[in-house]
């Protein structure tokens, strides 16, 4: 069955695709899947020094929010990640 | 009491379940409080007027722009360099002459923000920049009213609807990061359109007491997927803003 991780609309240059199906057993190990398959990524979604952008996104885990989130959260087969931006979101 | 002519110019919402000349006349006496005449104000506005909302007041510093005419849809080519609030003020009276308008050419700022937010009680957040919309957070927050937010971002937008004491408000959904100064932001006419339309409804609802509201739900709308997802809003611990005001409504 898998993760399956929405991506926002500002991150679809990176995937081209609004949801992808991965393996994984926490947030940091679907960043890195994420990142195998969509090389740049990571670098959207973390610091230099591999923390979660917790300024820039918030990872909802089945419609609720993880934050203050880290890389340690797990995750169970089914589980769906929404990536949502902050910060920058914010136009009207 | 609604005249004859109101009667017929809004037979058709009024045949609706749940509206009916009640839900009319709610609309007429209600007061809404536009903040930001852009992209969503504009949708706001448009619908909130065409329904026969009775009293409307809108706040914007800004004038019109040649790149603000492919989603400001009260706008035309005519209005640049002319105030937003005057020009918005005169095409939704031309939509609807029932509506009392008031327009006020200002930026909402720490200094002005509790003055300008006295006398209405139903307040939408079409800003866009968090800076101001944190402060009409705050202020809502502790004059107990309802705010209808929402926000875009090139082909993404986002909404809800925060009742104070009841839902998560708008530091705890954006953790109090992205204060920074307004910035021109990619994005295409339609979203703030769809998102303005959602929050027009909300504030429909709510003046009627009807359906269910985005209370402590995020609704975010994709555009290029053309999909809509909903996740629920949460508490923030650390939110300085709600903290007292939600802690004693849970008691």
């Amino acid at each position: 069955m898998g993760i399956r991780v929405r991506i926002p609309p500002c991150l679809r240059q990176v995937t081209d695709t609004s949801t992808v199906e991965i393996e994984a057993q926490s947030l940091g190990e679907a960043i890195e899947k994420l990142e195998d398959l969509y090389p740049g990524i990571k670098r959207e979604l973390t610091s230099q020094d591999g923390r979660l952008l917790a300024s820039a996104f918030d990872f909802y885990i089945n419609g609720k929010s993880s934050y203050p989130s880290s890389s340690m959260m797990s995750l169970k087969d089914g589980d769906e990640i929404i990536i949502i931006p902050l910060g920058i979101e914010v136009g009207g | 009491m609604l005249s004859d002519k109101e009667k017929q110019r809004y037979s058709r919402q009024i045949r609706l379940s749940g509206f009916g000349e009640e839900g009319q006349k709610k609309l007429k006496n209600a007061g809404i409080l536009i903040v930001g005449i852009g992209g969503l104000g504009c949708a706001v506005s448009t619908y909130l007027t065409l329904a026969g909302v009775g009293r409307m007041c809108l706040i914007d510093r800004g004038t019109v722009e040649l790149s603000n005419l492919n989603r400001q849809s009260l706008y035309s080519d005519q209005d640049i360099g002319r105030s937003k609030v005057d020009s918005a003020k005169d095409k939704l009276t031309a939509i609807n002459p029932n509506l009392q308008i008031q327009g006020i050419r200002e930026e909402i700022k720490e200094e002005n923000v509790w003055e300008l937010l006295e006398g209405y009680n139903i307040i939408v957040d079409a800003l866009d920049n968090l800076v101001g919309r944190y402060l009409l957070n705050e202020v809502v927050l502790s004059r107990n009213l309802p705010l209808f937010h929402g926000a875009v971002y090139g082909y993404e937008g986002r909404v809800t609807t925060i009742l104070p004491g009841k839902t998560p408000c708008l530091k705890c959904i954006y953790h109090g990061y992205g204060a920074s100064p307004p910035e021109e932001i990619p994005v295409i006419g339609v979203v703030p359109a769809i998102i303005g339309c959602l929050q027009s409804s909300e504030v429909i609802k709510y003046i009627l007491g009807i359906g269910q509201l985005l209370a402590g739900r995020l609704l975010i709308y994709d555009g290029l997927s053309q999909e809509f997802v909903e996740v629920q809003t949460k508490f923030d611990p650390y939110c300085n803003v709600c903290f007292s005001v939600n802690s004693s409504a849970k008691e």
